[in-house]
């Protein structure tokens, strides 16, 4: 009798193990309400509500004046509306900054960023398109053929402001194109917020689980990987010769209008910034954040808090680039070591997110799936 | 002495818990190796990435490209025919060869349970396993054994009593048993786990779970060995095994770990369940029962297995305390890490950039290492010294011969953090890593840890 309820306990034992392996399905699984701990739900509901739609709103709503603009500008190219588009332009361009790094969901789907802001643009391949008259926007190979950098080449590196008038009035395939562009544009940033008002809001808010799949968890990815890749090294170190051995002054971003690059730079660190401490979009709500996270769990660093060390990083950035040239062309060019000096703080920012506040948050890196031991 | 060795060699049992563990060992090979081709591991992990990290000394071994799904299939096979007992002895062998070939395609992957695998399909290719239910003993009855020598079995227990027992010592240190981690980083991030979750967020749970842990692997093998507590131990091993399955992303370990400690249950536990398992596939088993014993003098080599298989044992007792022949923190270093049984023992993470210098032109670079590496292999790189060296090597040789370079020097720059610690400086950054070889000799180029865990 003993024997036989050991075999018994064995075959339910094995029968548990399996049923429990089965079951962790967090997404769907209802969350059981934790006595003691952060509520991420908050936060992700401020960032979808105080942040990313009214950003992307804002965003939607520059795309759609730039288009205008152009329409305007293609329909009569003179210097006023050549100077009316160019300040749509850069004010979508800023808005861009504020969303870039929200690469999740609609704007993961439909490949956002690789749409609007690859740089270096392909100018041989922009006037080759222009040429044709032919294109598929929506092939990856055209992404640095498109978006803010190939309409910044098309407003401002055809020539001076008199030459790319006259390109535009005598050639219609040139305002055929810019129209294109800004046309994508809009259309991508429109989609995108539509998607995020309808269902993805939802989707997001729900997903608060902790598997990489879950919103925090990729949030937090597409955040870190933002600063590091885009901010610190595409803004600042790539232009900089940091991975290339020589300043590439060419590689800085808006590099046509030539004045933008300082201003996109300090837009992208306040948007990171904001994002990081729980700002909302439009400066008034603020909520739970990564900062208020990593302070509830009493994450230090040295004698401080890690939260208040990775401001300083990103204060230390800022007020580097406040003292620089409007173009980071020209900084690259005669004064290389201050982009050095920005990187090297920024280089910090992304030791401390990814090494310690990655490990804080216990934020699995999403890419990653492999057994541990 | 010598006199009780040879009384203790020549004593047999029923062969009935070898078989038992044949077959269950090689359905779960066969079933992890499907898993992980099913994961689509294979590409993302060997064939995807253009670089891979060897074990010192076995640099040779690298991914077959495409063939290599041929070898995992090889494997997967061979893991077949070991639960069959079919072509017993070339089977194990091959899972054994092809298994380890796979273990030593890229670092990276490094897990002790793999280790294990390898430690234990070499030694099954020295016992007789196949002579009991199995189709080798079913065809040739003059290889069918009802008993075996007892020591057969006790060297499977001996192995896992090791696992669990230098597992429960590694755990005897400061941060696990004194500051709960790294189970106060990792437990409350699975927080939304159905029942669990609310109570992985409180610190004493952090505490009973370490403390807990702690004893389980040193007080385990004792209470699988000693009958009267034998039954409720194999019920700790499930509750442990799984709760470990529901709470980190461990894959096949568990179950693993939970079948072979059925090997310590007694032949009429283990006759029972062969007796159930023909009974449902409709096997005979009767034909085994042949009362033949398999004698120690009559093994074929014998002098040789009892010298491999003492010299395994010898190995795996003392292989693991090689640490204490490198200064420093080993957490820190990891110089005598690996292979120890060292399980779940660390969270740790870092960031490494490497800097190349022309020594030539002057020229000084960054290095994107993710032009060469996956994420994981980046990941894994960051914290640990001997993977950040082949990369620098590896980063010298690449751009010599791609970029028609001259003397380069690579230097590291990379922070890391351990178990909850902020992150410090980890590589000297003014060291040219060009200019230090692989090997077992102390790495000086690592930065100290400023800090101190007490304990083994």
């Amino acid at each position: 009798m003993k024997k036989v309820s050991l075999s018994k306990m064995i075959g339910l034992a094995l029968l548990l193990s399996a049923a429990l392996s089965c079951t962790p399905n967090e997404e769907e699984g209802e969350a059981n309400e934790p006595i003691d701990n952060f509520d991420r739900s908050a936060m992700l509901v401020h960032w979808a509500d105080d942040y990313a739609i009214p950003a992307y709103q804002n965003y939607h709503q520059s795309t759609q004046a730039l288009l205008t603009a152009v329409n305007t500008y293609v329909d009569n190219p003179t210097a006023a509306q050549h100077s009316a588009t160019h300040a749509a332009f850069r004010e979508a361009y800023r808005a861009w900054q504020a969303v870039s790094f929200l690469a999740i969901g609609p704007a993961e789907e439909k490949g956002l960023r690789n749409f609007t802001n690859v740089y270096p643009t392909d100018t041989a391949g922009i006037l080759e398109f222009v040429n044709v008259a032919s294109y598929n926007l929506t092939l990856p190979s055209t992404f640095n053929r498109q978006g803010f950098p190939a309409i910044d080449y098309l407003l401002s590196g055809l020539g001076t402001l008199a030459e790319t008038n006259t390109r535009f009035g005598n050639d219609p395939r040139y305002g055929d194109y810019l129209q294109a562009l800004a046309e994508r544009l809009e259309l991508l940033a429109g989609n995108t917020l539509a998607d995020w008002e309808n269902d993805y809001r939802q989707t997001f808010v729900s997903r608060d689980g902790s598997s990489a799949a879950a919103s925090v968890n990729k949030m937090v990815n597409d955040y870190v990987f933002h600063f590091e890749k885009e901010l610190r090294a595409g803004k600042v170190g790539i232009p900089a010769g940091v991975f290339s051995g020589n300043t590439l002054p060419q590689s800085v971003e808006a590099v046509y209008t030539d004045t933008l690059s300082q201003s996109l730079f300090l837009r992208s660190l306040a948007a990171h910034r904001n994002f990081f401490t729980g700002m909302g979009f439009n400066g008034q709500a603020s909520g739970e954040s990564l900062q208020s996270y990593l302070d509830y769990l009493g994450t230090q660093h040295g004698a401080g808090l890690l939260s208040e060390a990775i401001v300083t990083q990103m204060d230390l950035a800022e007020g580097r680039a406040q003292n620089l040239a409007s173009s980071f062309r020209q900084e690259a060019e005669s004064n290389p070591q201050a982009l050095l000096a920005i990187y090297d703080d920024l280089q910090q920012g992304v030791v401390y997110l990814k090494v310690d506040m990655l490990q804080a948050l216990n934020v699995r890196v999403d890419y990653i799936d492999a057994d541990g031991d | 002495m010598k006199k009780a060795l040879e009384q203790y060699l020549a004593q047999s049992t029923e062969a009935a818990p070898l078989a038992v563990f044949r077959v269950f060992f090689g359905l779960m090979m066969f079933a992890s190796i499907l898993r992980f081709w099913a994961m689509g591991w294979i590409e993302k992990l060997y064939l995807k990435p253009d670089f891979h990290f060897s074990y010192y000394g076995f640099e040779w071994v690298q991914p077959l490209g495409i063939y290599t799904y041929g070898l995992f299939a090889l494997c997967g096979i061979a893991a077949l025919l070991v639960a069959l007992g079919l072509w017993y002895r070339y089977a194990i062998l091959l899972f054994f060869l092809s298994f380890t070939y796979i273990e030593l395609m890229d670092k990276t992957t490094y897990l002790n349970h793999y280790y294990f695998i390898s430690v234990l399909s070499f030694v099954l290719l020295f016992l007789p396993a196949q002579a009991y239910f199995s189709v080798d003993a079913w065809r040739k009855p003059q290889v069918a054994f009802q008993k075996i020598p007892r020591w057969c079995i006790d060297v499977l227990k001996l192995l896992l009593a090791l696992v669990y027992f230098y597992a429960g010592l590694a755990k005897l240190n400061s941060d696990w048993l004194l500051e709960a981690q790294p189970l106060a980083t990792w437990l409350p991030g699975r927080y939304n786990l159905p029942l669990l979750g609310p109570w992985l967020e409180q610190t004493w749970v952090h505490y009973a779970f370490s403390w807990g842990g702690a004893l389980y692997d040193l007080a385990i093998p004792f209470l699988l060995l000693y009958r009267p507590t034998r039954k409720w131990a194999f019920a700790l091993v499930v509750i442990f095994h799984v709760l470990t399955r529901v709470l980190f992303p461990i894959g096949m370990f568990p179950y693993i770990m939970i079948v072979s400690a059925l090997v310590f249950f007694s032949a009429g536990f283990h006759h029972r369940l062969l007796s159930a398992l023909a009974g449902w596939l409709h096997l005979p088993k009767a034909v085994f029962d042949n009362g033949r014993v398999l004698a120690w003098a009559a093994l074929p080599r014998k002098r040789l297995t009892a010298g491999v298989l003492a010299a395994v044992l010898a190995l795996q007792l003392l292989w693991p305390w090689r640490y204490l022949g490198y200064p420093g923190e080993l957490f820190w270093h990891e110089q005598g890490f690996r292979f120890s049984w060292r399980v779940m023992l660390m969270e740790k993470a870092g960031y490494v950039n490497f800097t190349v210098v022309d020594l030539q032109k002057g020229e000084r670079f960054t290095v994107d290492n993710r032009a060469f590496l996956s994420a994981f292999q980046e990941k894994q790189m960051s914290f640990q010294p001997d993977f950040i060296l082949e990369f620098a090597h590896f980063l010298e040789e690449h751009y010599q011969q791609t970029q028609q370079r001259g003397d380069l020097a690579v230097y590291a720059q990379s922070y890391v953090a351990l178990n909850g610690r902020g992150s410090q400086p980890f590589i000297d950054p003014s060291v040219d890593l060009t200019q230090h070889r692989r090997g077992w000799h102390t790495k000086n180029w690592i930065l100290p840890f400023n800090d101190t865990i007490y304990g083994l």
